[in-house]
């Protein structure tokens, strides 16, 4: 296998690991909350398998190791030898956390270990210990016993003379040949690492009429020396390792006579560990030296939040459907040839009726092919009850958290880049609107705080709303602030909803005391300006008292967009819908030319900047101006003067930078129906090249040209 | 026309074989392997603040082709575009990514075989302006062809960077 492959190989499996990481930390929840039962563990317990064998296959020992560890601990709830407890699943989740860093660190190529592991490894130990304790008092000594005499995991201890022979027992369970395994291949590889002396044990034989030559009856001891440290053994066996009872034990002289012991009564000690969790056991776990890392247990969501898998799992139906809309395009095409081809004159109403269905084929198929790229928001949503239940409990509040839309799809990209803010808001609301248990009780509030997340799609937008029950936005508060950091003059009025809208704007978030006095603000201009770089937008409405809805608009997908056909002298141009918010007629709106500081006009009560695009595009044809499309964008509102609007409608999303360059104010290019080329406007790069960023000092300030 | 006008489908000889086409009196050649197609004028759209040379941008089977207009981008005065106006269509490797763009010229005219002996190569026209995009003088016949070197074309009429080839 060259690197290339290897490469490719490693990186499905990182991917893989992202997605089994997800479906841990949602098994764990359900865990937490009591639900699932037998089938959840399950579910679990075989993640946590795979990203093991995976890992170890990979060399990600670090990963491989941490995961080993969590096995142990769910492979004993999975058996049923302890219950599901909460310390448990909190130790399961830190240390999926842990998984979870390494995989970031090993997905950015960096060294994939992390000192924290040792620690969370030890607890894991502990909890499997204590638990086997708890279950079998006689048993006590016997894991202490595991504890000092098998130093391995990587490192050998003081405690374990150093050892280059191994006793291996090796007894496949009948079903591991069924499941794919052959034991003389794992042999093989044992003996390759040293000198091995094999004896097979035939005692399990059944009578040759019942033999059945699919299972397997055969079991192996084994001596050998050479490897020095027990991990390399166990490593051929990681892929049996539940389907086969396996031991391996140090062999040295001065124990000879207590391993020959422990072999003979090898039988009660396969029942004890029945489902033959692989005996790498740490010898350094010691539970009190273990450094308690729960203190960081919301901090590694921020790591995560960064995950952007770099390629997609599509459903099969998906797959298949396009399969079938690309057969049908391939008949009407036939068809469209022998129209066009016949020998008698071309049959003009058969070719429009071709055409028709040409035009059908081809939209489906756009939109099919648009979904391949939608991924349900259930896997964004899905991180919120474990960031909600963390922060609940580090502010103290009774939260109750309720989903709804998961199924409403949405571009991979958007969302991906949607995780963020979305972190960021549920965090804002839990931190700054919901009050705890006792204020909520004088407020005459259920004790209880209430978060929601829909949702869903609205004719070519994605809506999603973050709602809480919270003490809401008290205008008043804002207001002065933001007089005071000089995001709006003293003598400015302002209507209750333009007041909530400050939230978002820059330079009003970075006050810490923001946060102090009415919530909300920290970081919410970073929100709005992802939010509008994905050419979606956001809005507050709030009520004091009774809480705060933040609703956010997206595009379904960055490729296709709803666009606003405008006219500017002799071409069309295309402003994103979702941008804009008004056009005024130029005529019937007061626009004033402020010398110095260029045009304004009136609008909604304010009097925002105007940029001409026919001067800022230098079009060298008349341009009358007789419009004003008013576009949001994260700094301000502008108005865009054009010529016309001409209807709205559905455009793709073509780069310019493929073949020529970025051109500022400028998101793409588009072919319209007659096969001309429109550029798409960049409402926000339009008027930030136009106008000072920091809307602090003289938001109308034109930028020397 | 020649011997030397070869078919262009002798493969073995594509490498040396050129595309000539005039802007004004000259002729002018670039390696056939560059050209993908040869499109007739046709209308195009202006791009905000571009140079005077990125005539603007066209639809090419739903890439967006920048158009290059040589006229203008070697300093020449610019000319009507006629029914003899054509579009190169040029793919040119800029850092590692392959670009494709227009070049709107006077006329095509023939493509030739032209051995790289045959070619002269210009060290002393290195002093001059345009030397850089100039990779030699070809002799065809009786006439002379000025064989441009196509990638520095491309890259400096669409990096920002370099829009002033003129001194």
């Amino acid at each position: 296998m060259d690197d290339d492959d290897l490469i490719e190989l490693k990186t499905m499996f990182l991917d893989e690991c992202l997605e089994n990481i997800e479906l841990l930390e949602q098994g764990l929840m359900r865990m937490l909350e009591g639900e699932g039962g037998a089938e959840t563990v399950n579910d679990v317990f075989r993640a946590a398998h795979s990203i093991k064998g995976g890992a170890a296959t990979f060399d990600f020992i670090a990963m491989s190791q941490l995961t080993h560890y969590m096995e142990t601990l769910l492979d004993e709830m999975r058996s049923g030898n302890r219950p599901v407890n909460g310390p448990d699943v909190d130790l399961l989740l830190v240390a999926l956390d842990l998984v979870q860093s390494i995989l970031e660190a090993a997905r950015n190529g960096e060294d994939a270990d992390h000192e924290e592991r040792a620690a969370v490894q030890a607890q894991l130990q502990a909890s499997v210990d204590a638990g086997s304790a708890a279950a079998n008092p006689s048993n006590i000594g016997e894991a202490e016993d595991q504890n000092t005499a098998s130093g391995i995991d990587g490192t050998i201890t003081d405690s374990v003379p150093v050892t280059s022979s191994w006793r291996i027992g090796f007894a496949p369970k009948p079903d591991l040949i069924k499941l794919g395994n052959e034991p003389l291949l794992l042999l093989r590889e044992l003996a390759r690492l040293g000198e091995l002396t094999l004896s097979v044990n035939t005692d399990a034989l059944p009578d040759w009429s019942d033999y059945d030559p699919a299972q397997c009856y055969l079991s192996w001891n084994a001596t050998l020396t050479g490897p020095d440290e027990q991990s390399k053994i166990a490593e051929i066996f990681d892929w049996v390792d539940t389907e086969c009872d396996l031991k391996i034990e140090a062999l040295s002289a001065s124990d000879d006579s207590s391993q020959i012991s422990s072999q003979q009564d090898s039988g009660q000690q396969d029942k004890d560990d029945s489902s033959a969790s692989p005996p790498i056991v740490s010898a350094k776990a010691k539970p009190n030296d273990a450094k308690a890392p729960d203190t960081k247990s919301t901090e590694p969501r921020q790591t995560r939040n960064k995950s952007e898998s770099s390629s997609i799992r599509i459903a099969t139906d998906k797959i298949d459907q396009l399969i079938n809309l690309v057969g049908e395009l391939v008949i009407t095409q036939s068809m469209l040839t022998r129209v066009g081809f016949s020998n008698d004159s071309v049959d003009l109403d058969e070719l429009r009726e071709r055409l028709t269905d040409l035009e059908h084929n081809t939209r489906d198929l756009q939109e099919s092919v648009m979904q391949v790229r939608m991924l349900p928001l259930s896997s964004a949503f899905s991180r919120f009850p474990r960031l909600v239940r963390d922060l609940s409990r580090k502010l103290d509040k009774d939260v109750e958290l309720v989903l709804e839309g998961g199924t409403t799809e949405l571009d991979k990209t958007v969302l991906e880049r949607m995780i963020d803010p979305l972190v960021h808001l549920v965090r804002n609301a839990l931190d700054h609107g919901l009050e705890n248990a006792t204020q909520r009780a004088a407020a005459g509030k259920p004790k209880t705080g209430r978060l929601e997340i829909n949702a869903r799609q609205e004719s070519g937008s994605i809506i999603i709303e973050i709602i809480d029950d919270g003490k809401g936005i008290d205008c008043d508060v804002i207001l002065s602030k933001a007089i005071d950091k000089g995001v709006v003059s003293a003598d400015e009025t302002l209507s209750e909803e333009q007041i909530q809208q400050l939230i978002f704007a820059p330079g009003f978030s970075t006050a810490e005391t923001v946060s102090d006095v009415s919530g909300r603000g920290v970081g919410m201009d970073v929100v709005k300006r992802n939010i509008l770089d994905l050419s979606g937008r956001v809005a507050v409405r709030s009520t004091l008292g009774t809480g705060t809805t933040i609703k956010i608009e997206l595009p379904l997908s960055l490729a296709i967009m709803e666009g606003q056909l405008v006219r500017l002298a002799d071409q069309l141009y295309v402003i994103p819908i979702l941008s804009i918010i008004e056009t005024l007629e130029t005529t019937k709106t007061e626009v004033s030319d402020v010398p110095g500081y260029g045009e304004v006009c009136l609008f909604r009560g304010t009097y925002i900047p105007i940029i001409r695009l026919a001067e800022r595009f230098e079009v060298d044809q008349p341009s009358t101006g007789a419009l004003i499309v008013i576009v949001d964008t994260p700094g301000m509102q502008a108005g865009l003067l054009v010529d016309a609007v001409d209807g709205q409608q559905q455009v793709v999303v073509k780069p310019l930078v493929s073949n020529y360059r970025k051109v500022p104010g400028l998101a793409g290019a588009t072919i319209m129906s007659d096969g001309s080329v429109s550029l798409i406007l960049d409402p926000s790069a339009i008027v930030a090249t136009e106008f000072a960023p920091e809307g602090s000092d003289a938001p109308l300030i034109k930028q020397a040209a | 026309m020649s011997i030397q006008n070869t078919l262009a489908n002798d493969t073995a000889e594509t490498a040396d074989q050129y595309l000539t086409f005039m802007l004004g009196k000259e002729e002018y050649g670039v390696e056939i392997l560059k050209v993908q197609e040869i499109k007739s004028w046709g209308t195009y759209t202006r791009l905000p603040r571009a140079p005077e040379h990125v005539l603007g941008v066209i639809n090419l089977r739903g890439a967006i082709v920048p158009i290059v207009d040589l006229r203008l981008r070697f300093g020449l005065q610019q000319e009507a575009h006629t029914a003899t106006t054509a579009i190169i269509i040029v793919r040119s490797e800029i850092d590692d990514h392959e670009r494709i763009v227009g070049l709107v010229v006077d006329s095509v005219s023939e493509v030739y075989h032209l051995d790289s002996e045959s070619i002269q190569e210009q060290s002393d026209l290195a002093g001059f302006i345009r030397g850089r995009y100039i990779r030699g003088l070809g002799q065809i016949e009786d006439k002379m062809v000025i064989i441009l070197d196509l990638d520095p074309v491309i890259e400096s009429s669409i990096d920002p960077d370099e829009e002033k080839l003129e001194a």
